[in-house]
């Protein structure tokens, strides 16, 4: 009898023919065509979306400074500080740097806008080097590979100025992170989840409880598509909690939105999920 | 790099291990190259549930059995019994190696236990991933290799044992 490792130089010998080749490599550049064609749609609708908020909030700031404020308090803002942009065959990038100005804690202003302009240049290295090495792997093959980050200011208002930057991946589906900085603006710091809470407060039980019921509820009547159940099938882990420092924003009306990354807790088709919390699921333990 | 890039990536480097991992199940180039390409399609719209990048070879191999069985169903050809016959019927002979005893032996096993050997001689991949890729737990990957090894009498304490 033979033993395994002849048989495995056998085995290895078998080799994927030139059409079978082609034809993968067909497979893929239609698929990604069709994802192209909805991603072109979806990035036009935020586009729009971000314009409308962009308004939205900028007019009470306006009135704000206009009216009610002492004439020296500096105002607390966002500002677009860098722009880059790059489109080369079928990649493209587009980064916008924001800058947070006004705030009176010097030291935390060049602390956070040197990280939002870190994390900038660090996602136009990372494409550029993803240009490379995808180019090294398909030549001169069109590719579709993208990436976006922005800002999207979501509260602005006497209380709080509310920063969501995100940074979108496309390359055939698209992926989405988001980084959310939410500033007091009369004490002039910067909110942390946990800070927002008594000191032994459990908010991780009591909103990841309310969430998960949340989820039930909008997979029942919204179509939604939480993972509320692990499916070990697909490498699916169903939501357990949130994260210690999940993150989170305050909104228009003070309540705490809780928020998640695409794919994280849902299908790609549930975007990046937010969570309202109702006023009386946390009164209890709010400081 | 982004998921769906690096399963395109991932695809183009291995598409030989695809290929002929695919060919244990179908047998002939024309099937286990349907199954191939359904089991890259299958995978690139659902390349969102892959949650960790490293899973990806038992992701992409458990696609591949799945598509197989799927795939040989429909066209009724189950003939793990009929390994001469169907291979009579290809016209490759690069791919042809009927002469080797111990892999006719194997294509006679029942699939549950040919996948394992396969898999685990073959492929060279850990009884945790075969278990993934099967989606039966590690114990059971124990249990049916060793029924897998006494069936082809294959001696345990000879240089197969030292690969488990």
């Amino acid at each position: 009898m033979k033993r395994f490792d002849d048989l495995k130089t056998e085995y290895e010998n078998i080799k994927a023919s030139d059409e079978l080749k082609g034809r993968v490599k067909n497979t893929m550049t239609r698929e990604d065509g069709k994802r192209n064609g909805l991603k072109i749609g979806l990035g036009l609708a935020a586009s729009l979306a971000i314009t409308a908020m962009l308004v939205v909030n900028f007019v009470p700031s306006l009135a704000y400074a206009m009216s009610d404020i002492p004439a020296f308090a500096p105002i607390i803002k966002v500002i677009t500080f860098g722009k880059y942009e790059n489109v080369d065959k079928g990649y493209s990038a587009k980064v916008v740097t924001p800058k947070i100005e006004g705030l009176l804690d010097k030291e935390l202003e060049k602390r956070l806008n040197d990280e939002l302009k870190e994390n900038a240049n660090a996602i136009i290295l990372a494409y550029e080097q993803d240009i490379r090495e995808l180019k090294e792997v398909f030549g001169e093959e069109t590719i579709h590979m993208g990436v976006e980050s922005d800002y999207i200011i979501k509260t602005d208002n006497e209380d709080i100025l509310a920063l969501d930057v995100y940074i979108l991946n496309v390359a055939g589906s698209s992926s989405t992170k988001h980084t959310f900085y939410t500033l007091d603006k009369k004490t002039g710091e910067l909110l942390n989840l946990k800070g927002l809470f008594k000191d032994n407060a459990d908010y991780v039980t009591v909103l990841s409880d309310y969430i998960k019921t949340e989820m039930i509820r909008r997979n029942n009547e919204e179509e939604g598509m939480f993972w509320v159940e692990s499916d070990p099938e697909m490498y699916l882990e169903a939501f357990q909690q949130i994260k210690t420092d999940q993150n989170f924003y305050i909104d228009e009306d003070g309540r705490i939105v809780i928020c998640f990354d695409k794919y994280d807790v849902a299908a790609g088709a549930q975007g990046s999920p937010e969570f309202v919390i109702p006023d009386n699921i946390v009164k209890a333990i709010l400081k | 790099m982004h998921k769906k890039q690096l399963f395109e990536t991932y695809i183009m480097q291995n598409i030989d291990s695809a290929y002929r991992f695919a060919y244990t199940y179908a047998k002939n180039r024309e099937d286990a190259e349907d199954i191939v390409n359904e089991s890259v399609l299958k995978a690139i719209k659902s390349i969102n549930y892959l949650q960790k990048s490293e899973h990806i070879k038992p992701w992409f191999y458990r696609i591949i059995v799945n598509t197989a069985f799927t795939y040989l169903k429909r066209r009724s050809k189950i003939t793990y019994l009929d390994y001469e016959k169907s291979f009579a019927e290809t016209d490759g002979t690069e791919d042809d190696y009927s002469e080797l005893t111990l892999n006719s032996m194997i294509e006679k096993l029942e699939p549950k236990y040919k996948s394992i050997i396969v898999l685990r001689f073959l492929e060279d991949m850990s009884l945790k991933e075969i278990g993934q890729i099967l989606d039966i737990n590690e114990n059971t990957v124990k249990t049916r290799l060793y029924r897998a090894l006494k069936l082809l009498k294959i001696d345990m304490e000879g240089e197969v044992h030292e690969k488990i």
